[in-house]
């Protein structure tokens, strides 16, 4: 990147009392064409480049964000510095050491906006040609282009490119007999290329929103043999991620802390957090300290295997970086600048049968497939969760209607103990606040689930 | 900072194609950051968000275009981005009045200088609150608080000859304490904000009472018990009890989602019995010192006290200038975004249910079996909604008892605002807190006086 070269040259004039120097630079480019009911709905551009400035000295290390890049380098290196020496009692971050030069860059091919509006025009007409009665169609189609840069005084330098492609789909179909009997549906998808955006997983969901919304009964409590569709467990993945960080382990508010090594699930279950998906269009080649990152398997058949670390956390294991260094974890309202742990493309590994085998196998039980505000109803401390949801009740195998407004309960130890199928749909939760990782599930099927009204 | 006569030039050049309006919004936003942990300050930070947004509309076909180039060649370069999108189809160059903004405004962009007085200021503010909560007698294990100081200049300019422009500033600061014996501990975070500079907390000592009061509550939720599943009256307590009606009607009246097809309880409602005749719901962007409070909104309108329920009928919907042209209705001051890399939407700003007539302490005693809730955390908007209940008591024969923990708030909006039985005489005071949606987030605030509903279902 042109305007990065400046900090690659001040890397090596820092004066005496700047004791190490990093420099780093994010750039999204995005362009977005909408469609809107059969028609085009405008759309969207963006170009945003972000520079992260780090200087350590005697006190400790200090920090500038700016999105003003023109700024001078050695300025904004002597200005984080400033500000290390406020530090009082801390220690000066960790920098990653380097060897040279080095560059990574995607391999998707790059279409132009015509061709992006020509993909969304057909995608909409496939979605038009399933026969829905569609109330609402909205698609928005996106490619995306990320830049990340870094460069420090202890021979770090480094650059990775990638791009992507995002389609997020809002719909209303029409789907009973009787009038104005609406389903809705919001998805969102990403792949690195622009050929594994089809509207055949929209359609498949669109479907399923169809097949269940069946009459409705009175709500009821219990404890049900059940299968939680793969939106509903990737929903909880939003907080269950936390479990697995090992600044959470660490500080003892991880369910699993002091739990590494031992069994915490059924044998069937395997967690990775991956470099790249199959999944997603999301590529973490490096984090947001300069780390490689690394695939790391959390829960390999049942056993608790690995831990999500940044430079600090790892420095605590004596163990390196996986490439899991964030910012951006809670939702803050303003840039985040204090370097934690956040997941890459976190994923609940698949196992064979379909969720729609995994339903067709309950003789009495539920169907959870809608549930809502996991991030709140969870608590990764205890594991306790108590979340509102939606089901299908399924008595001597027969669907007898939906219930909502009801709760799931228990403890997410429990219910990693409790399961006896996983599914082989994958669901990646559509964050629109958090944009810097993902969470991919299947289904998964439990002896028992909670419910209550 | 481009001059008048490039912002029209930008403008004119959006409209070059197609389109019947167009606004550019700039933003320049410098923040202090400064992080504590247990003690130690981790790091001072400085923050510049410093770019524009440029909406483009025709009819309702909307395009929004942003950059942090601000010079006038990086304008236009945007312009022409955003006249592409908008003019799909069209190759005819139209010819377009020439727009005139009126009046002038100072430079915006220019930066804010922290001093090194407002640093040391900022950590010792820090160090009082750390101090009092890790030596008071509940065990802390860790305390990380993190300081932020905001002040945002926005300018707005459009092509219907508005130029107008606004500094807002802002101090919050973040505790995340783990309280615990080390084995089995809790946490949580929890922001006081003040809408004005460090003052504020130097002033007073609110900072270091909202830390003691957090850990304490932190601490009394260890002891929690769960109940079994039940449908009583439950008490919601004054102040941030509010976020019940943020979330279960307050987003449904968001004229953009209402007209997209996301939220379609409440679209045809208006004028009709919505609630209890106890609720009237106000929003109200101008009440001094509140959080949400503002000159004008995000696009560049006059903030406006909005009735949105009055004795229980729906009277009004917020709308932002895109919301209300897919409405059919007047934009009423809402549009809102968290910085110029977002599109302005409907959003609430200081929503707060009015007084009513009955007492508090009767309310309570007047319950066989109830809850009494204290806290609520966030919530996520929709039908059903849903809020999570952070602290919360058990009531036996009008008397709070227990803590009680893992309990969310569900349902349908209009059921459960029916149930509105008790609405108190004192309005209860919050600090506000973000709120997210498509336009970013952005604070809010949610108060109310103490009210009872007659019945929920309680998981």
């Amino acid at each position: 990147m042109k305007e990065f070269e400046k900090y690659q040259i001040a890397m090596g004039r820092l004066p005496e009392y700047i004791t190490e120097a990093e420099a780093q630079i994010e750039r999204y480019a995005r362009f977005t064409v909408s469609r809107e009911n059969g028609a085009d709905g405008g759309g969207a551009y963006s170009d945003i480049a972000e520079l992260f400035v780090r200087a350590s000295g005697d006190s400790g290390t200090g920090m500038i964000y700016t999105q003003q890049t023109e700024m001078n380098a050695m300025e904004a290196i002597e200005a984080a510095y400033r500000n290390s020496l406020f530090s009082v009692g801390g220690k000066s971050e960790s920098m990653n050491s380097g060897n040279g030069k080095y560059e990574v860059k995607g391999t998707a091919e790059e279409k132009s906006n015509e061709e992006m509006r020509a993909w969304a025009g057909q995608l909409e007409k496939s979605l038009y040609e399933t026969g829905y009665r569609f109330a609402n169609l909205k698609l928005e189609l996106s490619r995306v282009k990320k830049v990340l840069a870094a460069v420090n005084s202890k021979g770090l330098d480094i650059s990775s490119e990638y791009l992507m492609y995002q389609l997020s789909v809002q719909a209303a179909v029409d789907a009973g007999a009787a009038e104005k009997d609406i389903v809705s549906m919001e998805y969102d998808v990403s792949a690195e290329n622009l050929e594994d955006i089809t509207s055949e997983k929209v359609a498949g969901i669109l479907n399923k929103e169809v097949r269940n919304h069946v009459p409705l009964l009175a709500p009821r409590s219990g404890i049900y043999e059940a299968v939680l569709d793969e939106s509903v467990v990737s929903n909880m993945l939003l907080t269950i991620w936390k479990m697995f960080s090992a600044v959470n382990y660490i500080n003892g508010t991880s369910v699993l802390s002091g739990k590494l090594g031992q069994r915490v699930a059924e044998a069937k279950i395997s967690i990775a957090d991956r470099v790249k998906s199959p999944y997603t269009g999301y590529v973490f080649e490096y984090d947001c300290q300069g780390s490689k990152g690394k695939d790391v398997y959390a829960v390999e058949d049942g056993i608790f295997t690995g831990l999500l670390h940044n430079i600090s956390t790892g420095e605590n294991f004596s163990c390196e970086s996986t490439g899991n260094a964030g910012r951006n974890v809670t939702l803050s309202g303003t840039i985040q600048t204090d370097t934690v742990v956040t997941p890459k493309n976190f994923t609940l590994l698949p196992g064979e049968k379909t969720t729609q085998q995994l339903v067709s196998d309950i003789r009495d039980g539920i169907y959870i497939n809608h549930s809502f505000d996991e991030f709140h109803g969870v608590d990764c401390t205890t594991g306790d969760f108590t979340i509102p949801c939606e089901g299908i009740l399924i008595e001597n195998g027969e669907v007898q209607g939906r219930i909502n407004n009801v709760f799931m309960e228990g403890n997410l130890l429990d219910i990693f103990a409790d399961i006896t199928e996983i599914g082989s749909d994958m669901y990646t939760f559509p964050i629109k606040e958090i944009k810097s990782y993902t969470l991919t599930a299947p289904a998964l099927k439990l002896r028992k689930i909670r419910l209550s009204m | 900072m481009l001059k008048k006569n490039e912002i029209e030039a930008v403008l004119e050049k959006a409209l070059s194609r197609n389109g019947d309006f167009a606004e550019l919004f700039f933003e320049r936003t410098d923040e202090l950051q400064i992080s504590m942990d247990t003690g130690y300050v981790q790091g001072v930070k400085n923050v510049c968000i410093c770019g524009a947004g440029l909406h483009l509309l025709d009819g309702v076909k909307s395009v929004y275009v942003y950059t942090n180039d601000i010079s006038f060649r990086g304008l236009m370069t945007m312009a022409e981005k955003a006249s592409e999108l908008i003019g799909t189809g069209r190759q005819q160059i139209l010819q377009r009045p020439k727009i005139n903004l009126q009046g002038t405004l100072e430079n915006t962009m220019m930066p804010v200088n922290v001093s090194n007085n407002q640093v040391k200021t900022g950590i010792k503010l820090m160090q009082e609150a750390d101090s009092a909560v890790r030596n008071g007698r509940i065990k802390v294990q860790s305390m990380q608080i993190t300081y932020f100081g905001t002040v945002q200049k926005v300018q707005i300019a459009n092509s219907e000859g508005l130029f107008t422009g606004e500094e807002r500033k802002f101090t919050r600061i973040r505790y995340i304490p783990v309280v615990g014996d080390g084995i089995r501990n809790q946490t949580r975070f929890a922001d006081i904000y003040r809408p004005c500079g460090m003052d504020a907390f130097v002033t007073a000592d609110e900072h270091i009472g909202f830390g003691l009061e957090l850990v304490k509550d932190i601490d009394t939720m260890k002891n929690a018990r769960t109940i079994k599943p039940c449908s009583v009256p439950v008490i919601l307590e004054a102040g941030t009890g509010a976020t019940f009606f943020h979330e279960c009607v307050g987003h449904m009246l968001e004229a953009g989602s209402i007209a997209n097809g996301k939220h379609v309880l409440y679209g045809d409602k208006l004028g009709k019995s919505i609630a209890s005749p106890k609720v009237t719901l106000v929003d109200d962007a101008t009440i001094p010192g509140a959080l949400a409070t503002s000159v004008i909104d995000d696009e560049g309108a006059p903030r406006r006290r909005n009735v949105l329920i009055e004795n229980g009928i729906l009277k009004n919907y917020l709308a932002d200038r895109l919301g209300a042209r897919m409405l059919g209705i007047e934009p009423n001051g809402c549009g809102r975004r968290q910085n110029y890399t977002f599109k302005p939407g409907s959003r609430m700003s200081n929503t707060w249910l009015m007084t009513g007539n009955d007492d508090e302490e009767e309310m309570v005693r007047d319950i066989d079996r109830g809850l009494y809730i204290k806290t609520v955390g966030g919530g996520q908007e929709g039908d059903p909604f849903s809020i999570e209940v952070q602290e919360a008591f058990w009531i036996e024969k009008g008397e709070i008892t227990y803590p009680v923990k893992g309990v969310m708030i569900t349902g349908n909006g209009i059921e459960l605002m029916k149930k509105v039985d008790r609405v108190g005489r004192i309005m209860g005071k919050e600090d506000g807190a973000f709120c997210g949606m498509d336009s970013g987030l952005i604070p809010t605030t949610t108060n109310q006086p103490r009210i009872r509903l007659s019945e929920v279902n309680l998981g």
